[in-house]
């Protein structure tokens, strides 16, 4: 039937094409949506199961006895408070590694900017291991005969080990503002470099800043390879002790450790709202 | 004796030099424009000035003293940049603030300033707003009241105006000037636009190619320019090529120094027909002392030259030319229309109010002063297709 394609017909054919786009639409919809459950199902799933399984310490009963124990373990809190102390030890000595350098490449080095990604993404590429045997063979009869030489190995360890995610997030915060003309403009006022790195470039820095320090913070809250030779009692190696020695608490232990990580990830999520929500909004008709 | 003197200044960036043997004495309380096209390297000597950049070769004095290596933090100097270069974390009050405070002043003294700046550049009362918060002119404004607040010994503006909107342009050079003249504070404003260094300074320095190609008063700068590119870079400038003729203190008009041939009998039809059979033997100019037969350029303004409807009478001791308009160009508060006269084409703009009595393809007089008319030395220009084919007749073979 010639009548329904005819040129006679144009509300026709367009109604049918109009009808052919909402069904593709409506099946890449169902796809989208099958994609991103079979996703979420495949990394929930496993959560889920551990939960159950921390839930059943107790014989036939569901409860949080497995918490209790770890929350009540006075080597939990030593190896959290230690690892945190690492933590927070190396992000404050990555922003004052970082920040100047990758300022200092961004105004008068830039051509050396694909070398420091390069010497930043070393961490990924060579295991850890090979960084901590590195620093134990290095430091063998000078640091590591000292009390503290082993936790300061460890925090070398970690700013390492921080190099990508700091750098990157740093380096992104950089690019959003004009740091040559800020410099400048602040050198005319009479500030010295010191000045302008902590009263100009930091400040502007504030969300990257974060980024990289909740980022930092998940993977030493984590890490196992650095501080498991090094005999220091982080929390990784808490951890692997706990699953080597009981049942229930290494599931209890594995999704405290989840709720860490993103627990910090979305705190870099809320300041991040926060910081955007704080800053002044264009007002609707500027004189 | 100068407040700031350039001496043989000289930038090198690899084989590139930026600025060549610069020098420039700049009078203390003088609003100085350095104009040019980009890439002329009036923004590589504002740097020096200011320290960001360091001279390959020179020095730069500033009240006597040599401060060719002194820091850019200490050489005492306010900036205002293109892109007004606020501190995005701090309100406007905080930014005009930031330069007191490293002056270690204390905490009345650096508001009573800061109320005092925001007044000056028309701001009262818009001290908490962060730079979001203001327009692109308002923030210019904060910028140039923290460059001021410094109190300092130079002012530098490094094309302030050129991310603003014509009208905000127009309103913030006046007030820059105005403040400059209240403060009588020594300034050096980086423009490529002309209009903006002839209406507010006190001397305007043309560079090209690294150079100083002239500097004068905006009003010698205009009238008087020495070289080529001055007279074609400022303003529009109809450039008539020929050859001095000593003798009768006129230029020879053409490419060529022939004996005009006998004019033919019929009326020109076409563009190529009037371009071959009429031209201008000889102009009228400025007095000027050069030897027979120097190559030079007639030089006359647009608005100097006045067209009238064939027939018309040229005053005495004017040059009077018969051209064919071969386009009109409406630019606003004038029109501009382009008209071949022999070998040469000279623009002449008219008040929009005479746009309907002129148009293509027709016939017209125009006559201009002869003091109106600079002449310039030159090199000899190159030939062109006209000009070869192109013979010389007198005026009068229009009949």
């Amino acid at each position: 039937m010639e009548q329904n394609s005819s040129p006679k017909n144009p509300l026709k054919t367009a109604q049918k094409k109009s009808l052919k786009n909402s069904q593709e639409t409506d099946r890449k919809k169902f796809w989208s949506w099958v994609w991103l459950l079979g996703g979420t199902a495949y990394f929930t799933i496993p959560l889920i199961a551990s939960f159950d399984f921390s839930l059943r310490a107790e014989k036939n009963v569901l409860g949080f006895k497995a918490y209790a124990s770890v929350f009540q373990d006075p080597n939990f809190w030593g190896s959290f408070t230690f690892s945190l102390g690492a933590a927070i030890a190396t992000i404050f000595l990555s922003w004052l590694l970082i920040v100047p350098t990758t300022y200092w490449v961004q105004l008068r080095l830039p051509k050396l900017r694909p070398w420091m990604e390069l010497v930043t993404l070393l961490p990924f590429v060579i295991p850890a291991v090979v960084l901590v045997f590195g620093l134990i063979r290095t430091y063998s009869t000078t640091l590591l005969n000292t009390r503290q030489g082993g936790w300061v190995l460890l925090t070398a360890g970690y700013v390492v080990l921080s190099f990508p995610y700091m750098y990157r997030a740093i380096d992104t915060g950089m690019r959003a503002i004009d740091v040559r003309t800020l410099t400048e403009a602040a050198q005319s006022l009479g500030a010295s470099w010191p000045l302008i790195v902590v009263r100009v470039i930091f400040p502007n820095l504030k969300v990257a800043l974060l980024n990289g320090a909740f980022l930092t913070f998940a993977i030493v809250m984590g890490e196992f390879t650095i501080a498991s030779l090094l005999a220091q009692p982080a929390f990784g190696p808490y951890m692997t002790l706990l699953s080597s020695s009981k049942v229930y608490e290494p599931a209890a232990i594995a999704l405290i450790s989840f709720a860490l990580t993103w627990g910090a990830i979305g705190i870099v999520q809320v300041l991040g709202d926060q910081v955007q929500r704080g800053k002044p909004k264009p007002l609707a008709d500027p004189r | 004796m100068s407040y700031l003197q350039l001496s043989h200044l000289f930038k090198a960036y690899g084989s590139v030099m930026a600025v060549q043997d610069v020098n420039l004495d700049i009078e203390a309380g003088t609003f100085i424009s350095l104009l040019g096209p980009s890439g002329c390297g009036k923004t590589t000597i504002l740097r020096m000035i200011a320290g960001f950049e360091t001279p390959t070769g020179g020095s730069i004095q500033l009240a006597g003293d040599d401060i060719t290596r002194l820091p850019a933090n200490r050489r005492d100097m306010g900036m205002v940049f293109q892109s007004y270069s606020l501190f995005p974390h701090m309100t406007a009050a905080q930014n005009i603030a930031f330069g007191l405070r490293l002056k270690r002043l204390g905490k009345l003294q650096q508001r009573d300033r800061v109320v005092e700046m925001l007044e000056l550049v028309g701001l009262a009362g818009m001290g908490d707003r962060y730079p979001q918060q203001l327009s692109g002119g308002q923030q210019q404004r904060v910028a140039l009241a923290r460059a001021l607040a410094i109190a300092p010994r130079v002012l530098l503006l490094d094309e302030p105006l050129s991310a603003l909107d014509a009208k905000v342009r127009l309103q913030l050079r006046n007030e820059i000037r105005r403040i400059q003249q209240q403060l009588k504070i020594t300034t050096l404003f980086v423009t490529h636009d002309q209009e903006e260094a002839l209406s507010i300074s006190d001397r305007v320095i043309v560079m090209a190619q690294g150079r100083i190609d002239q500097q004068g008063t905006p009003e010698e700068i205009y009238l008087t320019p020495n070289t080529a590119f001055t007279a074609s870079f400022i303003g529009a400038m109809n450039q008539i090529p020929g050859f001095w003729d000593a003798q009768s203190h006129r230029i020879r008009v053409g490419s060529s120094a022939t004996q005009p041939p006998q004019p033919p009998a019929h009326r020109p039809h076409t563009a190529q027909d009037y371009s071959q059979d009429y031209s201008q033997d000889y102009i009228q100019t400025q007095a000027v002392d050069l030897p027979e037969g120097t190559p030079v350029l007639g030089l006359v303004r647009p608005e100097s030259i006045t067209v009238v409807l064939m027939d018309g009478a040229v005053p005495p001791h004017n040059n009077g030319l018969s051209g064919l308009v071969t386009s009109r160009s409406f630019l606003g508060a004038v029109v501009r229309l382009t008209i071949l006269v022999g070998e040469f084409y000279l623009n002449v703009d008219l008040p929009t109010a005479q746009m309907e009595y002129y148009h293509s393809g027709q016939l017209v007089q125009l006559w201009f002063p002869a003091d109106q008319c600079r002449v310039l030395a030159i090199a000899p220009p190159p030939l062109t297709p006209l000009t070869q084919s192109t013979p010389l007749y007198q005026e009068d073979s229009l009949g």
